[in-house]
């Protein structure tokens, strides 16, 4: 009965968790596309050095990325609140691995689809917004669920910066009850969770029924 | 009018196209044919502003496709393409497909389009299509879709790269027709095929490259 009184804890936790996940989301997902164009920019240089930001994103843990921010930043003056920590490495880091994905959705669009746009005379920002951005949406989803599934499990490294994320309430009433219970509650409350987000992808998936 | 003028196209060491000329009247009809590889589809391209030519002139009723080494857009807007691959879009129904390119143009209003691709879907006999998908056509269901999303825009030439090479008699002799047809509507018709006995049944005019020349 402990665990019922404890409930309202372990929703704040999960408040904090789902927050950071929406916030992550909306900022990440709408930067990476125009990532994405400028790691394909046939500029040589600004190409390469957004490929070495996504190589170096992709290639180092989150952990490490949020400590550095968090602990290695304030030593060149740069001080970020815990939360803004939290936010800015995951976007960082997240930006990339949806910026990789649309690449190669963008790329796995038929040429023939942006030939047949200039035969017409359609302009290319028509031609993108109406043709080929709806055909990339389809083709990433499962891509993009992948992600955004895996993103709500991830927030929960946030305990270094000492966010009480659900993982860390669920954590800190484990030691204090000496139960396992509020791991349990903490295991089915991201259950729950991931559930309801997977099925929300796939009706979006659905929804594109061509 | 459609000119041809010393064209020539290499990809890389391999000369594709070397001097070819021909000339194309309003509302003719021409076939072109020729082994695969012979550039039949570069040719098309080149006029198409699609690939850039090496060398030569393009013009269709005294209007050049190139300015200053650009695709010209007056010139672009007298043709139309029917690919190989058709290319119709496939997030976008029938109607949508054919209307996208005149009302984003601001050639028509909405209601025009729709009016027109309708008029333009039961003369080609799929009108009850409008609303499906492309994926849910036949392929010669999509071959007139395509055909209709060309015509709308009322190109001066409308080119075909291999309309019938997916289709069995019958549909082929169906799209003889519908060549014809647009052809007596003034507009002159480029058709690339093996097809010697559709170009036949069409009793159009015939050019094979090979080489990089026209052979005839
Ligand atoms: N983008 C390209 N880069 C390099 N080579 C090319 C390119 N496009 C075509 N070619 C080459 O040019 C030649 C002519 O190709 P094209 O597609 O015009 O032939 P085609 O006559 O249409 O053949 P098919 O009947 O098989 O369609 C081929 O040898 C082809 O490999
Ligand atoms: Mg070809």
């Amino acid at each position: 009965m402990e665990i019922i009184r404890l409930m309202p804890r372990f929703l704040e936790g999960l408040q904090l968790t789902i927050g950071l996940w929406a916030i992550v989301l909306v900022l990440s997902i709408p930067l990476a596309f125009p990532v994405a164009f400028i790691r394909s920019s046939k500029n040589k240089l600004v190409a390469g050095a957004t490929k070495f930001y996504i190589d170096i994103m992709r290639g180092t843990p989150l952990l490490l990325q949020m400590c550095f921010i968090f602990f290695g930043l304030p030593e060149i003056g740069i001080v970020f609140e815990r939360f803004t920590t939290a936010v800015v490495a995951f976007v960082i880091n997240y930006t990339a691995y949806f910026a990789e994905i649309f690449r190669s959705g963008l790329k796995s669009i038929d040429k023939g689809q942006w030939e047949a746009g200039q035969m017409l005379g359609i302009s290319k920002p028509v031609l993108f917004f109406k043709v080929i951005l709806p055909q990339t949406i389809r083709t990433v989803i499962p891509a993009v669920t992948n992600e955004v599934t895996t993103l709500v499990k991830d927030t929960s490294l946030v305990y270094i910066l000492g966010l009480g994320d659900l993982l860390r309430q669920g954590k800190i009433y484990a030691n204090s009850l000496s139960s396992l219970a509020p791991f349990v509650v903490v295991g089915v409350l991201y259950f729950i969770v991931i559930t309801v987000i997977s099925k929300g992808c796939e009706k979006i998936e659905k929804s594109f029924n061509y | 009018m459609l000119k041809v003028t010393n064209l020539y196209k290499s990809f890389g060491e391999q000369t594709v196209l070397n001097d070819i000329s021909f000339e194309l009247a309003s509302g003719e009809i021409m076939c072109l044919r020729g082994k695969s590889g012979a550039g039949k589809t570069t040719l098309i391209r080149c006029i198409c502003n699609l690939d850039k030519a090496d060398s030569g002139t393009i013009s269709i009723n005294d209007i050049e496709s190139l300015e200053n080494g650009k695709p010209n857009k007056a010139y672009q807007n007298t043709v139309g393409m029917v690919s190989q691959g058709l290319d119709l879009f496939p997030n976008l129904n029938v109607m949508d497909n054919i209307t996208l390119a005149p009302v984003s143009r601001k050639l028509m209003t909405k209601e025009e389009a729709e009016k027109n691709a309708q008029a333009l879907l039961d003369s080609l006999e799929i009108g009850d299509k409008a609303k499906s998908y492309p994926s849910r056509l036949s392929g010669g269901e999509k071959q007139r879709v395509a055909v209709a999303r060309a015509c709308i825009l009322s190109p001066s030439v409308l080119f075909f790269d291999e309309p019938t090479s997916a289709l069995d008699i019958k549909a082929t002799r169906e799209v003889a027709n519908l060549i014809e047809d647009i052809a007596s509507r003034g507009i002159s018709v480029v058709i690339i095929t093996h097809d010697e006995s559709f170009c036949d049944m069409l009793g159009a005019r015939q050019i094979v490259i090979e080489s990089g020349k026209i052979a005839n």
